[in-house]
């Protein structure tokens, strides 16, 4: 076999390999970038209660598949009007940079909504309750892209 | 001979480079320009906001809002009978806009006065009122923003093209509101607010 074919059969295999280990790697990030949902509610009154409930965001990819199927008639005709503006904001989701989107604090009380390291975050204090939400961007837009989809379905 | 071992050389550079830079590539939020508004109430229970949105995600998702009758299209229905006479207003603003650089409003009366005046690309609005001037509001609309806002069809205003203008406009200050006691400021820049 002359030297030349031998090369371009060289690097094709190493092409196929690369692009096969790189599907390997694309599916080991997906599952990585998925994240986790953290929800986390603290009562700091008399009667205190803590829940904190954490889900591998893949579950979420999971349930964007299903969301159509299981979304009821009802809940979909009045999500419907809301549906291309989900749509648009599910698009601009996955480019959001980390910062602060809106932060309001009085004596008390304080909102935060918040993008850090890919995770959108929710944060509310009122007196002793604190709510504290992370919701990976990828896997928020997934589901919002499905909720979409699914209310401007016909049956 | 020579030829063939430097194009399949060449070849195989860029069949490696393909999946390499197809996994690199990742979306860039370069040249973004955000919308803030910041609101201190300085109160004992004053609070504070602050908000800071891309205009290109405030551009995307208003043409996609339609809560009928009031807004669809990224445009704003404003009847009569909610107080603003948007017929006036257009024909006032299609004045101004043919109208030489100047001062067009002045109003000056006891601690108070008000001038409103076209300044190349902006409209300028600057109130003062109370004793030694405490309260101040001050406005600079581009031009550009306020043609979008009144482009739209009568009975409307079009808020989805004004905010496209917005992100075009080489301008920082928006509006800024001082009465004492709490303070308002709107701007534009391409600095999001660090979390």
């Amino acid at each position: 076999m002359p030297r030349p074919r031998v090369t371009l059969a060289a690097v094709l295999v190493a092409t196929l390999l690369l692009t096969a280990g790189g599907v390997v790697v694309l599916a080991a990030a997906e599952v990585w970038r998925a994240g986790t949902f953290v929800l986390s509610v603290r009562d700091e009154g008399p009667n205190g209660a803590r829940v904190a409930v954490v889900v591998p965001g893949i579950v979420a990819t999971l349930a964007a598949v299903a969301i159509p199927f299981m979304l009821p008639d009802e809940a979909a005709a009045r999500i419907r009007p809301a549906a291309p503006a989900m749509r648009a904001l599910a698009s601009e989701l996955a480019g959001l940079p980390d910062a602060v989107y809106v932060a309001v604090e009085a004596p008390g009380e304080r909102v935060l909504i918040a993008s850090r390291g890919g995770v959108l975050v929710i944060e509310v204090d009122d007196g002793p309750d604190h709510v504290r939400l992370a919701i990976p961007l990828h896997a928020a837009r997934r589901v919002l892209r499905s909720v979409a989809f699914a209310a401007q379905r016909t049956r | 001979m020579k030829t063939t071992r430097r194009t399949t050389i060449l070849l195989a550079l860029v069949l490696l480079a393909l999946p390499l830079a197809a996994f690199a590539a990742s979306p860039s939020d370069a040249g973004t320009r955000w919308l803030h508004v910041r609101v201190v109430d300085r109160s004992d229970d004053g609070e504070s906001v602050r908000v800071n949105l891309p205009l290109d995600l405030i551009a995307s998702i208003l043409p996609e809002i339609d809560i009928e009758p009031h807004i669809k299209d990224g445009r704003v229905t404003l009847a009569p009978e909610q107080g603003v006479q948007l017929g006036d207003l257009r024909a006032v603003w299609a004045q101004l806009r043919q109208a030489a650089d100047g001062e067009y409003v002045r109003v000056e009366a006891g601690d108070g006065n008000v001038v409103v005046r076209k300044a190349g690309t902006l409209l300028e609005i600057d109130v003062q009122d109370g004793p030694e001037g405490a309260e101040k509001v001050r406005v600079r609309a581009p031009l550009a923003v306020l043609d979008a806002l009144f482009s739209a069809p009568e009975g409307e205003i079009d808020l989805a093209a004004a905010i496209t203008a917005l992100a075009e406009a080489g301008i920082e200050d928006l509006v800024q509101v001082e009465d004492g006691e709490s303070s308002v400021r709107i701007w534009i820049d391409d600095r999001p607010e660090a979390p």
